[in-house]
């Protein structure tokens, strides 16, 4: 997003504020994220077992592969715009090198292996569960906290 | 400078493994889904989000190549352009499909078209990008 957010940033007004809407809107998007998966599958493992799995004692069947799949495929391509956009503007507004590489790294590999992970976790059950859990929430937390950031360093300009 | 450079080539890279985990999630869904002579509402289902999805994906990547200075864009410019066409022909094949107007080979082979273009658009943002990476 190159032509996105350039040096003349600071005497453009105009786009400074519609880069600090659409920041605002990320940073709901992931927030509802959040939310969404933890209705419909859920953040804690006993819950996201009994969702994936299905729990006899309590009549829950397993959810429908298909419907999960189609979950995910849609997630993967709203979470990688939200995240190109975010981290593009991101490096581009902060002064010098924004956060280590390493965060970036940790960012992008928990958002690529939390959809395989809970694909996955479908069939080859609790561990991997758990995986998608701790993954999910890490690359949401480490994104909030870059768009939050973001949306300080936009403020700033 | 050239540390926030290559943050952000390491962001193109990371998106470029996210396309290629739609691409197999979605070929995943295509494989398993039993109806793909769906009815109408089921076709405007698909073709409905996937217009404007594929359509970003590629002008994202296409935008890339304008920052790439060894791209000839002249060269690339009509692959680009014939990917747009398959992507329409994909989802107009879809629709005639459920209408059956069209055999399920046809589309076939335009999905199959539209993904190898795809594949080949991913190929050369991923080449220039690892030069420029050794260039940095």
């Amino acid at each position: 997003m190159k032509f996105l957010v350039n040096k003349e940033l600071k005497d453009n007004q105009f786009l400074k504020h519609l880069i600090y809407g659409l920041l605002v809107f990320i940073v709901l998007f992931l927030v509802l994220d959040l939310s969404f998966y933890h209705i419909k599958i859920g953040l804690i493992p006993s819950m996201a077992e009994d969702t994936l799995l299905g729990n006899e004692e309590i009549f829950v069947e397993p959810i429908l592969f298909d419907s999960l799949l189609l979950m995910v495929h849609t997630n993967l391509f709203f979470s990688m715009l939200a995240l190109l956009i975010l981290s593009s503007i991101y490096i581009r507004v902060s002064d010098r090198v924004p956060v280590s590489k390493s965060i970036f790294h940790i960012l992008f590999i928990s958002a690529v292996l939390a959809p395989i992970s809970l694909l996955f976790g479908y069939f080859f059950g609790k561990f991997l569960i758990v995986a998608w859990i701790v993954l999910f929430i890490t690359w949401h937390i480490i994104s909030l906290f870059l768009a939050i950031k973001t949306l300080y360093l936009v403020y700033r300009l | 400078m050239i540390e926030k450079n290559r943050l952000l080539l390491l962001t193109i890279n990371y998106t470029l493994v996210f396309t290629l985990l739609i691409f197999a999630t979605g070929l995943w869904l295509f494989f398993i889904s039993s109806d793909i002579k769906s009815s109408l509402e089921g076709a405007l289902e698909v073709i409905v989000p996937h217009l404007f999805s594929i359509s970003i994906l590629a002008f994202i990547f296409g935008h890339f190549l304008l920052f790439i200075e060894s791209v000839d864009k002249d060269q690339v410019l009509k692959p680009i352009l014939f990917l747009y066409f398959f992507i329409l022909l994909e989802n107009l094949n879809r629709y005639l499909l459920s209408l059956e107007l069209i055999p399920i080979e046809l589309f076939n082979l335009s999905l199959a078209l539209m993904v190898l273009l795809f594949g080949w658009l991913i190929c050369i943002v991923w080449i220039n990008l690892y030069r420029s990476w050794q260039d940095l």
